[in-house]
């Protein structure tokens, strides 16, 4: 009897197509499914938690809107990523893309000879790296997320983000800065923690 | 050769991705009631169970109004007195003294002929004395036979005061009317005539001697045992149910949800104080159907069930008190939020019933069981339950009973909220209307 299988049993394509056919056990056991990561995701496009859960609620509804124009069931992993990403592209490019495309912050020097960076990132625990990257302007953090975190190219992120690709590499050249100034305040900070 | 950027970026994405690859963070339960609730479909009632509900409903109602029916012809038989035009077509008997004379358990050597449907003996309440009747040669010895004749829709006939029977005229031969001053009748059973269960009286009685010896040889008067005071105070007595009857059971419970509370530590719980407030947004019912046999109820159930709570989250605002030459006692501020639960739930259950039966106080039921279901929504939650019931039986025919008594449901499953840190378990009391169609084989 249908009313008794258990959700492990559901292939992920059935599931998929059992969404499609809105059947709302399916699409239950899809959100179930995928809800955590990407809350992680929105957690690392959003400047605050608040706004990563409205992102990731909107975006979740959009997700089954949409989910009918899904094509390869088994891509659906990525699929589903990007529905969430480019939602949270949208939701800051309502209020934020004059700002992102005028943002004039000050550029940020690094001390190459005296700082391993790259170790700073294997130090800090990962609440840290999270909280650094949302303490980073609009612009800035969502070009770091999508180049170094999900790994898009400029030209994409240029095509998602309705800018110029040189503008997208100048942009992650400046929040890479900031965000490493901002890792090593907060190496400080946790080293006189602990 | 990359540049010092190009690698500082790739070392960068690389701890970056490692880091966050596999990054996730559970939502919270509120995120999840308002998901599941915008991807359920509004409550539909299915047709199935919408016909079954009315079925069910009809069949109460039908089985009401038999009740009641019934209930009214008995009250009518019991108090009405049978008609001489009734009786003399059913059992072609002479009233005397306006009652009806019926024999049941004559002696041997008594002839009748019964009608169609003789009756069974069912004497309530023996007669004074017995002595044995005297064999009809004997009679006929002292006897003075008294030929009569009976009108046709002749009223009562009354002995005169000769004691003998006057002469009445009819079409039909009646038996000789033996004269003896022993009369021998009973009080008609109500029972008997619903049942029909009426012994025509033909021919010739030997009416047995009534006598009122203190210490009669083959006396059947005895005295009165005495009863035990369960059995004076009509205590119903257990009625073990046949394993091998079969019945049809239909059941419809009326619940009101009330909760018992759980709260779990959490650090960052904001919540001052959970209420669960009197409303009609507590109530629900389950509808059950299935079968008896083996001595136990199988069954199948839905319900509908919903409760309401109300939390108070602490705000950063708080308020002071001054007690005192500079004290001050500081309590937090609440903000006040209502949240409703509806389930949905089907599933299968098992019962055992006891049956009880007093003499006075008619039938009763207790009954004890144990079901599992499944909630209908998205989240698919399990629910295992006990539930006890007690109440009382009525007849409403020969195959049919109706059962009605309060209902107690207990749930060992705890249910979380829209808060993670609180968990409830939902138990329901409400009353229990059912019906037993036996279809034993």
């Amino acid at each position: 009897m249908a009313l008794f299988q258990t959700k492990t049993k559901m292939e992920l394509a059935e599931l998929v197509k059992a969404c499609q056919r809105q059947d709302s056990r399916a699409q239950a056991v899809f959100y179930d499914r995928y809800k955590s990561r990407l809350l992680g995701v929105c957690l690392r496009y959003a400047k605050t938690v608040a706004e990563a859960e409205d992102i990731f609620q909107e975006g979740i509804l959009r997700i089954f809107a949409k989910i009918n124009d899904i094509q390869n069931p088994q891509a659906i992993d990525n699929w589903v990523k990007t529905i969430m990403v480019r939602h949270a592209i949208d939701y800051y490019n309502q209020v934020t893309r004059k700002e992102m495309l005028s943002a004039s912050h000050d550029d940020v020097k690094l001390d190459w000879e005296n700082n391993d960076y790259t170790l700073l990132f294997s130090k800090l625990d990962i609440s840290l790296l999270l909280e650094a990257i949302n303490e980073l302007p609009d612009g800035y953090r969502i070009v770091i997320n999508m180049h170094f975190i999900d790994g898009y190219k400029h030209g994409e992120i240029a095509e998602m983000l309705g800018i110029k690709e040189v503008t997208s590499r100048s942009q992650l050249l400046k929040g890479r800065n900031l965000l490493i100034k901002k890792l090593e305040q907060k190496g400080i900070k946790q080293h006189e923690i602990f | 050769m990359k540049s010092f950027d190009d690698e500082l970026n790739d070392a960068i994405q690389k701890a970056l991705h490692d880091s966050f690859e596999n990054f996730e963070r559970k939502p919270g339960a509120s995120i999840d009631q308002k998901i599941y609730e915008a991807l359920d479909k509004p409550a539909r009632v299915r047709p199935l169970l919408l016909s079954a509900a009315a079925v069910l409903l009809l069949l109460l109602g039908f089985g009401v109004k038999e009740m009641s029916e019934r209930y009214a012809s008995l009250r009518a038989i019991t108090r009405s007195r049978a008609t001489n035009e009734e009786l003399k077509e059913s059992a072609n008997v002479v009233p005397l003294h306006g009652n009806i004379v019926v024999s049941a358990e004559q002696p041997s050597h008594t002839r009748h002929s019964a009608s169609a449907n003789p009756a069974k003996p069912n004497v309530r309440r023996p007669l004074r004395t017995v002595t044995p009747a005297k064999p009809a040669s004997t009679l006929h010895e002292h006897a003075k036979p008294v030929p009569y004749k009976v009108k046709a829709g002749a009223g009562p006939v009354l002995p005169d005061e000769n004691n003998t029977l006057p002469v009445m005229e009819t079409e039909h031969a009646l038996p000789v009317q033996i004269q003896d001053n022993a009369v021998a009748y009973r009080a008609i059973d109500a029972n008997e005539i619903a049942t029909g269960c009426l012994v025509p009286l033909l021919v010739d009685l030997a009416m047995p001697e009534i006598s009122f010896d203190a210490n009669p040889e083959d006396s059947t008067l005895q005295e009165p045992e005495s009863r035990p005071v369960r059995e004076k105070l009509d205590f119903p007595r257990y009625q073990p149910s046949d394993k091998k009857s079969f019945a049809w059971i239909f059941n419809l419970s009326a619940t009101n949800t009330f909760q018992s509370i759980y709260l779990l530590p959490n650090a960052e719980s904001r919540i001052l104080k959970v209420s669960f407030p009197v409303s009609t947004a507590n109530l629900g019912y389950k509808l059950s159907a299935g079968f008896q046999t083996l001595g136990l109820q199988w069954l199948f159930h839905y319900s509908h069930l919903s409760w309401k709570a109300e939390y108070i989250y602490a705000i950063d605002e708080f308020k002071a008190d001054e007690q005192g030459a500079n004290r001050y006692v500081f309590e937090r501020l609440g903000k006040a939020e209502t949240v409703t639960s509806k389930v949905e739930l089907a599933g299968v259950g098992v019962k055992k019933q006891f049956d009880f039966k007093g003499k006075r106080s008619g039938r009763f039921f207790a009954q004890i069981g144990a079901d599992y279901s499944r909630q209908l929504q998205s989240s698919g939650r399990h629910f295992l339950t006990g539930s006890i019931s007690a109440g009382k039986v009525f007849t409403v025919n020969k195959t049919t009973d109706f059962i009605i008594g309060p209902y107690f449901e207990y749930n060992f499953n705890k249910v979380p909220t829209a808060e993670y840190s609180i968990k409830v378990r939902p138990n329901q009391v409400g009353l229990s209307l059912g019906l037993r169609m036996n279809r034993t084989k």
